[in-house]
């Protein structure tokens, strides 16, 4: 690969000095043919400006948080955007007017999309807008690029003031329409609250607490209820078993009694004394009258119970007891009843509580959404207000050329230099790479390697090339010839650069 | 041509010392009657060989002998094969400049003589390198039954070089090659001068008609390549016009006029 390489550019130097004349020929109109081109190539004049769009202005720390500067994104897209509109046109009619004097409207027209098109609008670095224009005049160049920065920095400036403005009016007017709402919710939450003076958010735990209360209350006097009948139950039982005269007990009791106690005195005598003994027969027969009384008032029963009974003193204590507690219990069974209508109306209270509570909620929500908004778009409309002023007072958008569009001294593009040095160089390499595109496409023999590889018999060898003395004076001649074009064509670059740095001075 | 005749040519051909040799070696085939024929041969002094881009002994186109010197090597010498043809593939391609070259060389051996024809009969180059204008040539033996082989070898001005030149054409001109009196010319210089090498300067192989015809009579062709003319179209023609055994080899011809 190496040694094809080689090769080809041995061949291309071979096959460029077989044809000497035409490379040199080629190398001259190549060299000279540029150097013309580049004398007349049309020369472009670029003036530009830089502008600085401050959105970091002085105020913005002051008002942190409060004042929200408005946005300057995209600034490049923004300002081609800015100025592509009609007043942008006919300020640039009116500011060229000499130029566009005498032309129709269509010509004007298309003089006004001309000029914008051409101009450049980019972002250059952060808040840095370059406006540049180019043309054949460094005055005109100047001058457009001049008209659009002042342009662009006066439209920046009220479109900023218009934007805040419009800003803080949209604010303000949806401010007082929440005012309104606000003041809305207000006077019904008034209405309901006067309507309902108990309702509160803790009435309805009161009237939980006074049922729970009641009904303690209610089972309480159920409990003494059931314990007096109970009671009333002992008593009239024990009040049936009890006479209400307890006079023939009494006697009979009495008898019996002293039959005892006579018994027992006699059981102690006869220990002592035999049944003969006074003592025990007196005590005998005392014991046989008591019986025979006994037996007396035993059959007389009933005649002599009405004029011997009396009263029974435990029937009476049973009875007046018996009417306390019948008091207690038609007291209590009053109570009871009170406290459960009680209850119910607690319920009733209850019930109506809840509807009240519900409807509550939903006003104070209300009212309270409608008052979040409201405070916050007041916020609002104060922090849209200072910007406002801000933009008012040319405080918001610092707009600052950084470098003014001068009449430019130098054209841009491609120059003289460029075009000449290009066209020198292409002189030398044009020449070459056709001998090597020659060499290397059109597949003819030009190296004893080339030449192996294409016969089956062998190669004896290469002639070469036999230069004589007539031959090298041929040679050194044709080289003096092509020294002294070269040096012509140095000349020749020489004098137009002298030409154009010197006389022209540019 | 007896000893003495010989001699008396060699020392007027020659001026080079070791010629005297030469005398005594090579005695047998020359007649007394072709000495008398002999003009006084003129010599090229080295600055005109030069000039006529020939190469001699010790000149300083080295890189030029040493190539000519290789080339002839490689070619099979002996009496069968002394022939040898030199043809090209176009025209104007410098084979006539490579084969007075190669005759050249060959003649530097003092064993060795070679005779170069020119049979190019377009493009005639024999006659005016080695100054021999109006001289009678190939065509002319063709042509003018009167005329022996000796009349048209002529000295080159080189030692132990001939030449015979293309000649005169006539308003006769057609297929001179296939004339029989080509073929006796031929053979007349293979069978009296065995130890000569004879070089025939052809026409372009792809181009001339001649030079199939030449083909024939030749016992060696080399194929002169000139330099960034031809492709493998050509080379291939050429192969398949050529006999193999005859095709000694190619040269790459760097020296395109």
């Amino acid at each position: 690969m190496q040694d094809t390489q080689i090769d080809l550019i041995k061949s291309a130097l071979n096959e460029m000095w077989r044809n000497k004349n035409f490379a040199l020929i080629l190398f001259l109109s190549i060299s000279i043919g540029s150097l013309v081109a580049g004398w007349n190539w049309p020369r472009v004049y670029s003036s530009s400006s830089t502008v600085f769009v401050d959105e970091q202005n002085i105020l913005q720390p002051l008002m942190e948080g409060t004042a929200v500067a408005t946005d300057v994104k995209n600034l490049a897209k923004n300002a081609k955007q800015l100025l592509s509109g009609q007043k942008t046109k006919d300020k640039l009619l009116e500011y060229m007017s000499e130029d566009v004097s005498g032309l129709s409207l269509t010509e004007k027209d298309q003089f006004w999309e001309k000029t914008f098109y051409k101009t450049k609008i980019m972002s250059v670095g952060k808040g840095l807008v370059k406006i540049e224009y180019k043309s054949d005049d460094p005055v005109k160049s100047q001058r457009v690029a001049a008209f659009f920065t002042d342009l662009f920095i006066s439209e920046s400036t009220l479109n900023k003031r218009l934007e805040s403005q419009s800003a803080y009016d949209f604010i303000a007017s949806q401010a007082s329409s929440y005012h309104e709402k606000l003041r809305g919710s207000e006077e019904a939450l008034k209405n309901f609250r006067s309507e309902h003076l108990g309702a509160s958010p803790n009435s309805l735990n009161t009237v939980v607490a006074r049922i729970l209360e009641l009904q303690r209350s209610i089972e309480e006097t159920e409990l003494e209820i059931s314990e007096i009948n109970i009671q009333l139950e002992n008593i009239e039982s024990q009040l049936s078993g009890e006479a209400e005269v307890s006079a023939y007990l009494t006697e009979e009791g009495q008898l019996q009694n002293r039959i005892a106690s006579i018994e027992n005195q006699l059981d102690i005598l006869r220990m002592t004394y035999l049944d003969s003994y006074p003592d025990v027969i007196i005590l005998k027969d005392q014991i046989a009258a008591l019986r025979i009384k006994m037996e007396n008032v035993r059959n007389n029963d009933g005649s002599k119970i009405k004029q011997i009974g009396s009263l029974n003193p435990l029937f009476q204590d049973l009875r007046s007891q018996s009417s306390q507690y019948e008091t207690q219990l038609a007291a209590l069974k009053t109570r009871l009843n009170a406290t459960r209508n009680l209850l119910d109306d607690e319920k009733v209270r209850a019930r109506s509580i809840n509807t009240a509570d519900a409807e509550l909620a939903q006003l104070t929500r209300d009212y309270e959404v409608n008052r979040d908004i409201y405070q916050k778009l007041l916020r609002q409309r104060e922090n849209a207000r200072v910007s406002m002023n801000i933009d008012v007072a040319n405080q918001g958008l610092t707009l600052k050329v950084q470098e003014m569009a001068v009449v430019p001294v130098r054209s841009v593009g491609l120059r003289l230099i460029h075009i000449a040095i290009a066209g020198f160089l292409m002189a030398i390499i044009i020449p070459f790479g056709i001998a090597y595109l020659i060499s290397m496409l059109d597949g003819k023999i030009r190296s004893n390697s080339t030449l192996q590889q294409m016969v089956s018999v062998p190669v004896l060898g290469v002639v070469p090339v036999y230069v004589n003395k007539v031959d090298k004076v041929r040679n050194s001649s044709w080289l003096a010839l092509a020294s002294l074009c070269l040096l012509c064509v140095f000349a020749a670059y020489a004098y137009v650069a002298w030409l154009r740095l010197v006389v022209q001075g540019s | 041509m007896n000893k003495l005749e010989r001699a008396i040519r060699r020392t007027v051909i020659h001026d080079e010392p070791f010629m005297i040799n030469d005398i005594y070696s090579d005695n047998k085939t020359n007649s007394i009657g072709e000495i008398l024929k002999m003009e006084v041969e003129k010599r090229f002094t080295l600055e005109e060989l030069e000039r006529k881009k020939i190469v001699y002994q010790r000149s300083d186109q080295v890189e030029a002998l040493h190539n000519f010197r290789d080339i002839r090597t490689a070619l099979s010498s002996g009496e069968a094969s002394n022939v040898v043809m030199i043809t090209s593939l176009s025209v104007s391609n410098g084979a006539s400049y490579f084969a007075r070259n190669l005759a050249a060389v060959t003649s530097f051996d003092s064993t060795k003589t070679s005779l170069l024809i020119d049979c190019n009969i377009d493009r005639p180059s024999v006659s005016s390198i080695f100054e021999l204008q109006d001289r009678l040539g190939v065509l002319d033996y063709i042509v003018d039954e009167s005329i022996t082989v000796d009349d048209v070898i002529h000295c080159s001005g080189i030692a132990r070089y001939r030449c015979i030149p293309a000649g005169n054409p006539t308003k006769e001109s057609e297929e001179y090659f296939t004339h029989p009196r080509f073929k006796k010319l031929l053979t007349d210089l293979k069978n009296r001068y065995r130890d000569r090498n004879i070089f025939i300067d052809a026409p372009s192989i792809l181009k001339s008609a001649d030079t199939r015809i030449l083909l024939e009579v030749c016992d060696q062709v080399i194929v002169v390549v000139p330099y960034g003319k031809v492709g493998q179209a050509e080379i291939n023609l050429a192969e398949k016009m050529i006999p193999s055994e005859k095709f000694k080899g190619v040269v790459l011809n760097e020296y395109i006029r």
